[in-house]
């Protein structure tokens, strides 16, 4: 609770903003000094997972954890990124829009503003938070204080906490976090989710500023992070919004690829995936969904596509084979459905209710506002424009998520039917979605305004 | 400078995300500055005379404070208790009752004589 | 003004540009109703945590499972890091305990104690309404709060 804890706490997270800024300038390069600040937030949500994902490989394979590691870590990420742009060069940034924002800046400020006083009030409330989140004290922190008193995965302590198969990124940040402010305070470490919140607000907005009027993506954006979900846990020290941005920024990045063409948009989506993966369970469920979005978008140019988003996918779960291995050797189950494969048929009457209770989460108001209908009715207006690769992929994320939602409550009987997270993760579930719509939204809506085709050849 | 200008103006808008971005804090402020709690805060140096006790030491265990007690008992110290620090988690070995601050400094000296070296704190308790 | 009006009207072009501006306009209506109410259940949030006192801060959901803070700010401090511990619940009152009390006062305490580690076989017990003479040999109660909790230790 004290100013160095918060202090740790800025500099961890700045060596996480610069890793990413080397990955990102190695990858595709900067314009100039506004354009590092304008894709700030794409840079440090970068470091973070790429520095994260490492974490993880070295602690199953036994690295001392310790503050020096995560140093050596994000350092070790930017000398990569330097030598790999000396010995390779760097790909061609191509045609992309400029790094000035679209439509009147002024609009920009104001959405900018809103999004400032905000993220002020969300830092104002958890400095002081006590660890009142259940899954926070009760398994999440834990892991993170077994990493950080102990230096590593310490076998027996794991194999007692509630979650034994879920994957240690986020323990592994928050003891990143215990590291640099000398101390295992889980009262500032709500502020560590501070940090990847901004860093998703400024992420689209810094991508899709160049390519959305201010008028149609500071309400979307702004509207996903307003919702009551996200206003109450976004700073639990838990997995779920960490998945959340993770998720949502790999789906508006691929998104982007699909029309754009441009290699770092799809690297870079590999490595959040990665991260996503590393974090909770369900990320494997939601990179399949998204993958299997871009490969049917694509399949007009399946000789192009095909083949670089196999290698993504590919790139994105290699290192969480790590954590596969680690958990698996040493017999710990509960990773596969209840009823899991044929099985499903001995359960159909789960079936329509678990659709039905995913489309409810999907679509409170209470929870969520407005913003699935929005996302829905964006994705029938790019169409309607003429547009078909990217309402056609947001279309295709969006059913293959509400499938993946309703797998999970009718491949797990035990679930019962209900949206009390206490009883059933279906909310937290459809919190991916929402925040894919924030991102994908304004670019939709971008798109139905111009009335183009999108795409080239 | 026309309304088009304003628009289209950087500095304007770096204007309202500056003005926003301190309206907050500020806002905040006017509330009193931001605490940064800490075990600390639990102790209260007495400024003034009044309801004053003795501060042998601040203990995390009541086990461990209790030896202090007995010992500071076994001086001759036979008011010496242990109670709890009003909400910082620990718990102190103190010597209630005196009525001022010179009595509490007379009690510091001779204390010092023995090895014993305690503050002199407001008692809310009383 | 009418003509621009008509353009939003034809199809498809038109209708997509005024879905769009609607579902703009929808937004920033939701966005504009949604702020104030954010920012005022994060001030009520930032206050609230500034009322709790320091132990209540630490402790968290503690609070609703440990009946009593002392015993595991005891435990925490008698026992070693690299020590171990064992709970034992039992069925004697436990003043202040709630339905939660005996079900994860052993998780919360495996959180709170870290890095020492729950050990069926620790000279160290916590003791929740439990029977001190029936968890081991030799026990002496280092701690209790006379009300139902209490910090033992037995020979190992």
């Amino acid at each position: 609770m004290s100013v160095g804890a918060l202090i740790g706490l800025v500099a961890l997270n700045t060596l996480f903003l610069a890793a990413g800024t080397s990955l990102v300038w190695a990858l595709r390069g900067f314009r100039g000094p506004s354009e590092v600040a304008r894709l700030a937030g794409l840079s440090y949500l970068l470091g973070l997972a790429v520095c994260s994902v490492l974490l993880v490989v070295e602690l199953v394979v036994g690295v001392p954890f310790g503050a020096g590691l995560v140093v050596a870590n994000c350092v070790a990420v930017a000398v990569a990124a330097v030598l790999a742009t000396r010995l390779l060069g760097r790909p061609r940034t191509g045609e992309e829009p400029g790094p000035n924002a679209v439509g009147p800046v002024l609009l920009t400020g104001a959405g900018a503003a809103l999004a400032v006083v905000f993220l002020e009030a969300m830092f104002r409330a958890g400095r002081l938070a006590g660890l009142f989140e259940w899954d926070a004290m009760s398994f999440w922190v834990p892991k993170a204080k077994v990493i950080y008193f102990l230096g590593g995965l310490d076998e027996r302590l794991f194999l007692e906490i509630p979650g034994q198969s879920y994957p240690p990124l986020v323990p592994g940040f928050q003891a990143s976090a215990f590291a640099f402010m000398g101390d295992a305070d889980v009262v500032t470490v709500h502020l560590l989710f501070w940090f990847p919140l901004v860093a998703f607000v400024a992420a689209v907005a810094g991508l899709l500023a160049p390519r959305v009027p201010a008028l149609l993506l500071w309400p979307l954006l702004l509207l996903g992070v307003l919702t009551p979900e996200v206003v109450d846990r976004a700073l639990a020290p838990q997995a779920d919004l960490l998945l959340d941005y993770f998720v949502a920024l790999a789906a508006l990045l691929v998104a982007l690829w699909l029309v754009e063409r441009q290699t770092y948009q799809l690297v870079t989506a590999a490595a959040l995936l990665s991260a996503a993966m590393l974090t909770k369970r369900e990320g494997y469920l939601l990179t399949a969904c998204i993958g299997a979005a871009a490969l049917i978008a694509s399949w007009r140019e399946w000789r192009w596509a095909w083949p670089r988003l196999a290698v993504a996918l590919v790139v994105a779960f290699v290192p969480t084979l790590s954590w596969r291995i680690w958990f698996t050797s040493r017999d710990i189950r509960g990773e596969a459905p209840e009823a899991g494969g044929l099985g499903l048929f001995d359960h159909l009457d789960r079936a329509w209710p678990s659709l039905r209770l995913a489309l409810s989460a999907l679509f409170d108001a209470d929870l969520w506002l407005v913003a699935a209908p929005l996302g829905v009715l964006a994705v029938v207006l790019a169409f309607v424009a003429g547009a078909r690769r990217l309402p056609a992929y947001a279309a295709l994320v969006t059913l293959f998520m509400v499938a993946g939602f309703t797998w999970v409550t009718w491949s797990f009987p035990s679930l019962p039917i209900t949206k009390d997270g206490a009883l059933n993760p279906i909310v937290r579930l459809t919190g991916s979605l929402i925040l894919t719509f924030a991102a994908l939204v304004p670019l939709l809506l971008a798109t139905a305004w111009r009335g183009e085709r999108e795409g080239r050849a | 400078m026309t309304f088009s200008d304003v628009l289209h103006s950087r500095r304007a808008a770096w204007g309202v995300v500056l003005a926003a971005g301190l309206a907050y804090p500020l806002l905040a402020l006017a509330g009193g500055a931001p605490r940064f709690p800490s075990v600390e805060d639990c102790e209260h140096p007495a400024t003034s005379d009044g309801k004053v006790m003795l501060v042998y030491g601040y203990f995390d265990s009541v086990v461990r404070a209790g030896e202090l007690r007995d010992r500071l008992r076994g001086l001759g110290y036979e008011h010496a208790e242990v109670q709890g620090d009003g909400g910082c988690g620990r718990v102190r070995v103190v010597v209630r009752g005196y009525p001022d601050l010179e009595g509490a400094d007379d009690a510091v000296s001779e204390a010092s004589r023995v090895g014993l070296h305690p503050t002199v704190e407001a008692d809310f308790a009383s | 003004m009418t003509g621009r009006l008509k353009e939003f009207l034809t199809w498809p072009y038109g209708i997509a540009r005024l879905g769009a501006a609607l579902c703009a306009a929808v937004a920033a209506v939701a966005v504009l109703v949604e702020l104030p109410r954010a920012l005022d259940r994060l001030g009520d949030r930032a206050e609230a945590s500034s009322k709790l006192t320091y132990e209540d801060r630490e402790m968290g959901a503690g609070l609703g499972v440990v009946a009593d803070q002392r015993a595991l700010r005891e435990a925490r401090a008698l026992i070693p890091a690299d020590g171990s511990y064992d709970v034992v619940t039992g069925p004697a009152a436990i003043r202040g305990a709630t339905g939660l009390t005996r079900d994860f006062i052993e998780a919360f305490a495996a959180s709170f104690l870290l890095p020492r580690r729950h050990s069926n076989s620790s000279p160290w017990v916590l003791c929740y309404g439990c029977d001190a003479d029936s968890v081991g040999e030799d026990v002496r109660v280092v701690w209790t709060n006379g009300e139902g909790v209490s910090l033992l230790r037995r020979r190992a």
